[in-house]
């Protein structure tokens, strides 16, 4: 993958984003100049926006407490779905026992288990943190469990015979044979909690970027609704780039 | 070092579906001295590697018991042996270089004792120490698991047709190379193999087992000596002595099996 071809094929994918998203802004430009309304500010307007809550100061501190909500819950998430998927994919009778619970798990949606995570737990961050986690969480395990399941026997009896540690086995032959699967689901999870977190802010919490969407719908401030959006897309996305991929890729790079 | 006291009073794969319950072993013995090297040879599918790994504890389901004797001081009861594992395919990690896949089955005096590069550099690894498995040849990571094998300091060496399906010229490089790790670090040896030539060429003895459940049909002392094993002619002559004379069961050409038949069992 790392050959010299890979590089400039690399480049010319981001090159043809670029063009897209320039494309994509241009046509955004367009219409907006001939709706002419406040519901479709211009990417001017929105840009201003975004540049007067900077100044203020207002945009960063949002944008930061939304994304520590995203992290501590993304985490959680992913340490106990992991921690499930892995029991599960092990052991055949816990699976039959507890697929059922997955299952329902799986299609409550997302709003009735924030509502109840407020309501039990009250208006707190950790209703908040929690609500968003329990979300994730059947996603997680349900991707791990498949890794689990195929797990290798052949080097599960070599780590046997040579005597390893169960945090050994865990950490050198079970871990890199999931890395794949758990890469999976944090790539989706990443998506799926960012979402969730702007919803649980919204409904129960006083300060984030979901906080600031509501407030400004309430004002009907569209340009400022897009500011925070583009503001957390980019955010989101500089995660993916930076620590995502390159973490996908030192965990691929002994594959030939 | 330790011997081994190996009693199968039982040891059955239960019935799946339509396939019937198959009896493997019943009242099975077999003492392996301390320090022998033992062959365990026999059609395919009778049960050898099922064997193995009842003696490694990794299939604990059979009737009887694996015991180690011998070994420590006199009078001493030796403390758990060592086991270690040499299997058909090398089951490396090939997320974890060749250094680190032997690392890993060391505890920590062994790795404080430099056991790691001592091994990687006896097995010819220095060079490729640092690279992932899959891109080494298979002959180098048989070397690797080797490597592994004998750093751990076994008591008891358990070899499952290690150098099958090399060519012939990789394969007699690694049996000398066992030679050579076995001089410098003698274990007890039970090794099993379907190749007759390389039976005469490693082992102190030869097991021949056969049938349903298995029995030991042949139990006899090869005793090459260190320069017979080197020495082609002695061989062929063991060879001779042990499998060309009107002995049916195996067909003396390395490491085929017998063609077709009733000994061609299931794999």
């Amino acid at each position: 993958m790392a050959t010299g071809s890979g590089v400039s094929s690399t480049l010319s994918r981001i090159g043809w984003t670029l063009v897209s998203l320039a494309a994509l802004v241009a046509v955004w430009a367009v219409a907006a100049a001939l709706i002419d309304s406040r519901v479709l500010p211009s990417p001017a307007a929105v840009l201003a926006a975004a540049v007067r809550d900077s100044a203020t100061g207002e945009l960063p501190y949002n944008v930061a407490i939304t994304l520590g909500r995203v992290v501590v819950s993304f985490s959680l998430a992913m340490v106990i779905g992991g921690a499930i998927g892995l029991a599960l994919g092990r052991s055949p009778r816990a699976d039959r026992f507890f697929d059922g619970w997955l299952i329902v798990l799986l299609n409550i949606p997302a709003l009735v288990v924030i509502i109840l995570c407020y309501v039990w737990f009250g208006l707190t961050e950790v209703a908040a943190i929690s609500a968003v986690a329990i979300n994730k969480i059947p996603n997680v395990a349900v991707t791990v469990r498949e890794g689990a399941r195929a797990l290798s026997r052949d080097l599960d009896e070599m780590a046997t015979v040579y005597r390893f540690s169960w945090r050994r086995r865990l950490r050198h032959v079970v871990m890199p044979q999931l890395a794949p699967f758990l890469a999976a689901s944090a790539r989706s999870g990443l998506a799926l909690v960012w979402k969730i977190v702007l919803v649980v802010e919204l409904l129960g919490r006083s300060n984030g970027v979901g906080f600031q969407l509501h407030l400004y719908f309430q004002l009907f401030d569209v340009a400022s609704i897009l500011a925070y959006a583009i503001a957390f897309i980019l955010v989101v996305q500089a995660i993916e780039i930076l620590i995502l991929q390159p973490w996908e890729r030192a965990a691929n790079r002994w594959r030939r | 070092m330790s011997g081994l006291d190996i009693a199968i009073d039982r040891k059955a794969f239960p019935a799946v579906g339509t396939t019937a319950e198959r009896l493997l072993y019943r009242d099975f013995r077999l003492s392996v001295e301390p320090g022998s090297f033992v062959a365990l040879i026999g059609p395919s599918g009778c049960g050898k590697t099922t064997l193995l790994n009842m003696v490694a504890g990794l299939d604990r389901d059979f009737v009887g018991q694996v015991r180690t004797v011998g070994g420590a001081g006199p009078g001493e009861a030796p403390p758990s042996p060592r086991f270690a594992y040499v299997f058909q395919n090398p089951r490396l990690l090939p997320w974890r270089t060749v250094r680190e896949n032997v690392a890993l089955a060391l505890d920590a005096d062994q790795l404080a004792r430099g056991l790691v590069d001592r091994f990687v550099d006896l097995v010819g690894l220095t060079e490729a120490a640092d690279q992932h498995p899959e891109r080494l040849s298979v002959g180098m990571q048989r070397r690797a698991a080797l490597a592994r094998a004998f750093a751990t300091e076994p008591d008891v060496l358990l070899m499952d047709e290690p150098f099958v399906s090399l060519d012939e010229a990789t394969a007699e490089r690694l049996r000398l190379l066992l030679l050579d790790l076995l001089a410098v670090r003698p274990a007890t040896v039970l090794f099993v193999t379907h190749d007759t030539r390389e039976t005469v060429m490693l082992a102190d003895r030869l097991i021949e087992v056969a049938g349903n459940p298995v029995a030991i049909v042949r139990d006899v002392r090869i005793g090459l000596d260190a320069s017979g094993r080197r020495d082609a002619t002695a061989r062929a002559a063991v060879h001779a002595r042990l499998f060309t004379e009107g002995h049916p069961v195996l067909v003396p050409v390395g490491g085929d099996r017998p063609a077709g038949g009733a000994l061609e069992g299931r794999r």
